[in-house]
């Protein structure tokens, strides 16, 4: 079987999506970008197995999550060690500071547990549904539901996160001191 | 969600009766509308902090989301369709 010119050409889509995920994984962009490149060379050899007409950004992202556990199995813990570096790898626009900083939120993002983050950034950021976010992770559907729903939950703690004010308590409390 | 009584004054006068002596009366229409109200503005609040948090998680990967792809990637690509053309001659 050959490799089309169609599946390489998503996988040049999807490429942007793999290095943000890489990053959330390994948390610094030259390891990110490696752990890209192996993934990319895993997928193109392994594409006879890949289903044309399923989600191919959800089977790379298995792949990428898989390559890059058992890279940290045969490393040991070193990988743990990067904490607080996704911060600073990441540039940071003045332009979108402002309501709620980023970085205050990169920081929080970093302190979530591992498993939390990435069930966060696959729900959140890369708008995968929780079924294939389960199936990605390989856990079942409820354990992605409660990983998120922590991780908000936490975020929103650690931020101390409002909604927005035309949702503020003041048109409720009026509503309730003018009932009767 | 609106709650919604459906066994009002008219149907059990007895069990409403001890209902209300033990938890006290039962809401008003208005009451309920205001609760419904809280309900509502949870929700949306919920959303709201949901929405926000998905805005800020994208704006932490904007950076590298938006990024050209480096040419590392698309060389890397060319050679493996290159290496699988040559293969496919040599058979």
């Amino acid at each position: 079987m050959t490799v089309t010119a169609s599946f390489k050409t998503e996988l040049l889509s999807i490429i942007p999506n793999l290095r943000a995920f890489a990053l959330s994984l390994t948390k610094t962009s030259d390891r990110a970008d490696d752990l890209v490149q192996e993934t990319l060379m895993k997928a193109w050899n392994k594409h006879h197995l890949f289903q044309a007409g399923t989600n191919l950004k959800a089977w790379t992202f298995t792949i990428m999550r898989n390559e890059f556990y058992s890279q940290m199995r045969k490393r040991g813990r070193e990988v743990q060690d990067s904490e607080g570096v996704l911060a600073s790898q990441l540039a940071t626009h003045p332009e979108q500071q402002g309501h709620m900083d980023l970085k205050d939120f990169r920081d929080a993002l970093e302190t979530l547990p591992d498993d939390q983050r990435e069930a966060l950034v696959l729900i959140g950021a890369n708008g995968f549904s929780y079924e294939e976010a389960a199936e990605i992770i390989g856990v079942a559907v409820g354990t992605v539901k409660s990983r998120v729903s922590r991780a908000r939950t936490r975020l929103m703690d650690d931020l101390d996160v409002e909604g927005e004010s035309s949702y503020g308590p003041d048109s409720i409390s009026t509503q309730i001191v003018g009932m009767h | 969600m609106r709650e919604t009584k459906k066994s009002s004054n008219e149907g059990n006068f007895f069990y409403q009766a001890a209902f209300e002596r033990y938890v006290g009366p039962a809401p008003s229409q208005n009451e309920r509308q205001v609760m419904s109200d809280i309900n509502d503005h949870e929700t949306g609040l919920k959303s709201g902090i949901q929405e926000k948090l998905g805005r800020k998680l994208k704006e932490v990967y904007a950076d590298v989301v938006n990024e050209p792809v480096p040419d590392r990637f698309l060389d890397l690509l060319n050679q493996l369709e290159e290496a699988e053309q040559s293969d496919k001659k040599s058979d």
